[in-house]
């Protein structure tokens, strides 16, 4: 039994798989701090870009959605077993204009670095920093 | 016995190429914790509970004037079997999944004046076939469009 170890372990490890994956451009958190309530739209998209999602606020304005997602999968197949664990998470930051399109509010959440590989039975939710806003 | 045992191990190389049973966790954004959810409050500002929570999953424009922040996150493990097998045109395969599809989510919903008026827990796709339909109504309401 112990001549088909080696055999069996190098089939394990030859059916290991990493991938990662991305959506846009990460967000630059320089350029998040200039975002300033009074900013008109025209500045917002000069500095950020064009908006994945715009929502209209019936008459109190609109809303731009700013958005980079990461995500990390690792896995291995056990002849007929795949185990896998895959993990998103996403910068993302929403610009509030009032009915004038000026900046009122500013929320932001840069998640996309914590994107981590990891073991098929590792939860990766049991440790979080503290959420902010700002 | 010594060719049983290759047999069979034989067998199972070859099985593993068309049958697999699949077994994968996986977690979407980041959770709200419990204690973040339960300081929500009536009449907070949306800055103080931007503050608290963070960029939304989705903003969305509800009735009277109103409008929704949700968060939506997703902690699963998934299980399935698929089977793939040639036949003389190409390929057939079969997979049975059985998925958690749906995303946990909470929604805080603002009065004109950005002041919290209530909060839901729940399901993302309820939160967004509610504002779906909705937004249908709207649509198939001349008054309202009108507005």
């Amino acid at each position: 039994m112990k001549r088909f170890a080696p055999a069996v372990l190098l089939l394990a490890l030859g059916s290991c798989f990493m991938s990662r994956s991305s959506t846009n451009e990460p967000l630059d958190p320089r350029l998040l701090s200039t975002l300033e309530p009074g900013m008109p739209a025209h500045e917002v998209v000069a500095l950020l870009g064009a908006p994945d999602f715009v929502v209209r606020l019936h008459d109190k304005g609109s809303a731009y959605l700013y958005e980079h997602t990461a995500g990390k999968s690792a896995g291995l197949f056990l002849l007929l077993l795949l185990l896998a664990n895959e993990d998103i998470r996403s910068d993302r930051v929403w610009v509030f204009l009032d009915a004038g399109n000026r900046t009122t509010h500013v929320a932001r959440t840069l998640a996309a670095e914590r994107v981590e590989y990891a073991l098929p039975w590792e939860d990766l939710h049991d440790e979080l920093p503290e959420r902010t806003g700002r | 016995m010594r060719t049983g045992g290759g047999l069979v191990l034989v067998g199972l190389l070859g099985l593993s190429s068309c049958v697999s049973f699949n077994w994968v966790r996986t977690s979407v954004s980041e959770p709200i914790p419990d204690r973040l959810w339960q300081s929500l409050e009536p009449g907070l500002s949306l800055s103080e509970c931007l503050d608290l929570l963070g960029a939304p999953f989705r903003v969305l424009a509800g009735p009277g004037r109103t409008v929704a922040l949700v968060y939506a996150w997703k902690e699963s493990v998934d299980w399935g079997f698929s089977v793939s097998v040639p036949v003389r045109l190409g390929s057939a395969s079969y997979r049975f999944t059985d998925q958690a599809r749906d995303m946990h989510a909470v929604r805080l919903v603002f009065d004109q004046g950005w002041r919290l008026r209530e909060t839901a827990r729940g399901r993302l796709d309820d939160f967004l076939d509610v504002a779906r339909k909705r937004r249908s109504l709207d649509f198939s309401s001349g008054q309202r469009l009108q507005r």
